[in-house]
């Protein structure tokens, strides 16, 4: 039996390359932009994984008195049950409640977590080491592999959002008390992104479960560094430090999450200093209130999702790929992104984000082009246009009107419809569109491609909207998805690219970059590309 | 004027049932499934039908109407189906910060309007018109000019400039200081909204009131003419004056709702927000019910009002 051992990801590994890289690209110096990025913070264990970095220290005469973090948090809190998790925010509280066995640090790299090493004997097997004494919280005494188990079968039977994520496991089992063993169908290369605290990696008490009813998602029992209290709807909730958390208490003693609907008011507390930190500030306006500021810095996660138009390619309009790439011809995405949201976004080639190992910029590339738009419609029987409609959740923004102009001189009307949360989810799963947005934060290539263009993926089940089926790309996708080597696994990938930009169900708009803003007293803010929040590591110096 | 009473509150509870009924089918028959809201997407068919049945969407819509009145007959208005908290909790906690604010701005809106609307209609009907113009002006500017951006100029000027008031916090009930502090500027808001309208219908009905012959009479008799406007004209105008204010509480309490969004108050509007936002029958069901019964009661008061104001009203 080969016996391998995963020293580094080479996921992490080129992340970090490729941040370094973007850093300098973007002139990332504090003193310049008045920003910061996520500092690293991973430390390497004796098993040679790199882990969270351990409790931070500073100087006690250097800390504020009060570690209570005041921040914006944007509506109410959805219920965190790892099974359904859904939105970024909800992501944002999760991160801080919940452990996996593998989490993500500030580079976005894939580090250990509750388990403290792992190993993969063969292609199909995982087998991880739980930390001992990892407490849960609520007085729920230590965490065991049976525990995790349990937390992670429940998922995978669940018929909730992410059984997906868990549909190559064939099997999990716990060897004995700090042991756990996962078992694949087919190998899978990134599987140790599945375990990681997002969305189904996260590890939740089922005993808890059990006592609390579904009552719990709204304080659950985890073995976090924080701990959910006090969901008050319309006003906020509390997390609150867990002193036993396994790398040692927080600093922050307590973290606020205020509810503060509109933008403009956030970015006012900001600056009257009745917030410490303001999360995800997404609009230019307010990120230019607050960027005059000097007490106040921003935390940058860039490029933390491929903001994609998605086209409904079982829709009468869409069909021919040929109309599909005359509109993306017919926008000029560069323009429009300079000229209304020049640092919340980058231009973006290909639907997996540059910093992914598996990126790949042999790709199609559609710059502005109006001829070669209209050229393509001729050619695909609608030389006189073509009326399609994209479905928007709220008004347009100033991007999607720019890009609605530039469209109509190719002889391509694109119609608004506007409509709320629960419409566009419903919708966007029943397929009743023709354009749409869609953008999802992820670091594991595999939840990207094989969401948006596998056809098991197709709605309601997962997150290929477009519909798209190409038989020779889901062969690949499964091959790349299965292949160890690492040099055939980039080359399966950069052909899925290939053709998926080729055949355009998803027209990549932009890199969306996630802007936090932070009072200068405290410390280690950092997002990193999920976006997430490192709140561990955070603390507040005296002002 | 019992009987009269009775028989204008019974006139109410078809008022009640007729909301209710209408929020009921509103909800139902809006696009989108709230089931689907909330498993996220990606989720399959099978834990959108569990959801639908969770939330009791499956029955047939009748047996879901009726279930519906049922509850609200022994004051159970269900719970949430996003944090399962009960609606009568969610209504409880957050109806003081509505009440507060609402009701403050009601009272201030009344102080200010109707003395400025006699003061206008006097200075008007005295040949100086002016003051009548720059009064009824200034009192239109706040009318027309939207909530929001009133707020958001009122937070840029005393919040960030002066820093006297604070744009967000908690409702600090045990220390009344800083409660007047956080709710200072929402109650401005809402005040000046309600003054336009209100000091407009004052200065028209009082101008009118000014003409007739019993003033001209108290004048000619030497009555000091603030005692002739406030105390003859003003009472004599006073009927359109209770109506428009009656009738101003369903404005008010739809600019609560912007107010509080604006300002992250934890009041029945940011409730109703988030609940229409994610689907949340029983919750928007609950909160559009008190509302409407805000306004059933006070146009209820209001009727009761007038027989005070004019006893033929109640023959």
């Amino acid at each position: 039996m080969r016996r391998r051992r995963f020293l580094h990801l080479s996921a992490g590994a080129a992340s970090a390359a490729s941040l370094a890289a973007l850093g300098v690209a973007c002139g990332d110096d504090d003193e310049a932009t008045g920003s910061s990025t996520p500092e690293g913070t991973s430390t390497t264990t004796t098993a040679g994984q790199t882990s969270l970095s351990p409790t931070p220290t500073a100087p006690p005469a250097d800390l504020a008195d009060s570690q209570v973090l005041r921040t914006r948090f944007y509506f109410d809190l959805l219920p965190l049950d790892p099974a359904k998790i859904f939105g970024i925010e909800q992501e944002n509280t999760a991160v801080a409640v919940y452990s996996g066995l593998t989490a993500y640090n500030g580079k976005t790299e894939v580090v250990a977590d509750v388990a403290e090493s792992w190993e993969q004997p063969d292609g199909n097997t995982f087998t991880f080491k739980l930390r001992p004494g990892v407490k849960w919280q609520q007085d729920y005494g230590t965490l065991t592999a049976e525990e995790v188990v349990a937390s992670y079968n429940r998922v995978k039977d669940n018929k909730g959002s992410y059984q997906a994520e868990f549909g190559l496991v064939d099997s999990i089992a716990a060897l004995n008390e700090t042991t756990v063993q996962f078992k694949l169908k087919k190998p899978d290369a990134n599987f140790i992104h599945q375990v990681a605290n997002y969305h189904q990696g996260s590890i939740a008490n089922l005993k808890a479960l059990e006592k609390l009813g579904d009552g719990m998602w709204l304080a659950p029992v985890a073995t976090g560094p924080f701990e959910l209290k006090d969901v008050k709807p319309g006003q906020g909730f509390t997390l609150q430090r867990f002193n036993d958390y396994f790398r040692g208490p927080a600093t922050l003693e307590k973290i606020e999450m205020r509810t503060i609907a509109d933008h403009n008011t956030a970015a006012i507390a900001l600056k009257n200093n009745e917030l410490d930190v303001v999360m995800a500030i997404r609009s230019e306006p307010a990120l230019d209130q607050v960027a005059r500021d000097s007490n106040i810095k921003f935390a940058v996660g860039e490029q933390w999702a491929i903001s994609l138009w998605m086209f409904n390619t079982t829709s009468t309009a869409l069909g021919d790929p040929r109309v599909r790439q005359a509109m993306a011809y017919a926008v000029d995405l560069p323009g429009s992104i300079k000229a209304t949201s020049p640092r919340l976004g980058t231009p973006a080639i290909s639907i997996v984000p540059e910093w992914f190992p598996e990126y790949s910029a042999d790709v199609p590339k559609y710059g502005f082009d109006l001829k070669k738009a209209k050229d393509l419609l001729s050619a695909a029987g609608v030389s006189n246009g073509i009326n399609v409609k994209y479905m928007s959740l709220g008004n347009p923004s100033e991007f999607l009107i720019l890009l609605q102009a530039s469209m109509a001189a190719a002889g391509i009307d694109l119609e608004f419809e506007i409509v709320d949360r629960a419409q566009f989810n419903s919708r966007r799963v029943s397929g009743d569109f023709e354009i749409t947005g869609r953008g999802f934060p992820s670091a594991n290539v595999n939840q990207v491609l094989f969401g948006y263009l596998h056809p098991d993926n197709s709605p309601p089940v997962g997150f290929n909207g477009s519909r798209y089926n190409n038989p020779d790309v889901t062969l690949k996708l499964e091959a790349a998805r299965s292949e160890l080597d690492s040099a055939k696994r980039l080359a399966l990938y950069a052909e899925v690219q290939k053709q998926a930009m080729t055949d355009l169900p998803y027209l990549p708009t932009n890199a969306a970059n996630e802007y936090w803003g932070y009072n200068t007293k405290v410390r280690n803010v950092a997002v990193n590309r999920m976006p997430e929040g490192l709140w561990y590591d955070m603390q507040i110096a005296k002002a | 004027m019992f009987a009269y009473s009775l028989r204008r509150g019974a006139q109410t509870i078809p008022a009640l049932i007729g909301v209710v009924t209408l929020v009921f089918l509103m909800l139902r028959f809006l696009p989108g499934d709230p089931a689907a809201f909330i498993v996220g997407e990606g989720a399959g068919q099978e834990a959108i039908d569990q959801a639908r049945e969770d939330l009791g969407l499956n029955k047939p819509m009748a047996q879901q109407y009726v279930e519906y009145l049922g509850g609200l007959v022994s004051f159970d208005f269900g719970a949430s189906v996003i944090n399962r908290t009960k609606v009568t909790t969610l209504i409880k906690d957050a109806l003081p910060t509505t009440l507060l604010i609402g009701g403050l701005s009601l009272l201030l809106g009344f102080v200010l309007a109707v003395p400025l609307g006699a003061l206008a209609a006097y200075f008007g009907s005295r040949g100086r018109p002016f003051i009548d113009q720059g009064i009824t002006g200034v009192a239109l500017f706040f009318d027309v000019m939207p909530g929001f951006w009133m707020a958001l100029l009122l937070m840029l000027f005393f919040t960030l400039q002066l820093g006297w008031f604070p744009a967000t916090g908690p409702m600090t009930w045990s220390d009344p200081i800083e409660l007047s502090k956080r709710i200072a500027l929402p109650v401005t808001v809402l005040t000046l909204g309600q003054v336009g309208s209100l000091m407009r219908v004052t200065r028209t009905s009082v101008l009118e009131v000014l003409a007739d012959d019993y003033i001209r009479t108290a004048r000619a008799m030497g009555t000091p003419e603030m005692v002739v406007l406030f105390k003859h004209a003003l009472r004599n105008a006073a009927l359109p004056i209770v109506t428009v204010a009656g009738l101003s509480v369903g404005r008010l309490l739809g600019g609560t709702v912007i107010v509080e969004a604006i300002f992250a108050l934890p009041g029945m509007g940011t409730v109703l927000i988030n609940s229409i936002l994610g689907r949340d029958y029983p919750v928007v069901q609950g909160v559009v019910l008190v509302f409407a019964s805000m306004v059933v009661f006070v146009n209820l008061a209001t009727d009761l009002i007038y027989t005070r104001v004019d006893p033929r009203v109640s023959l």
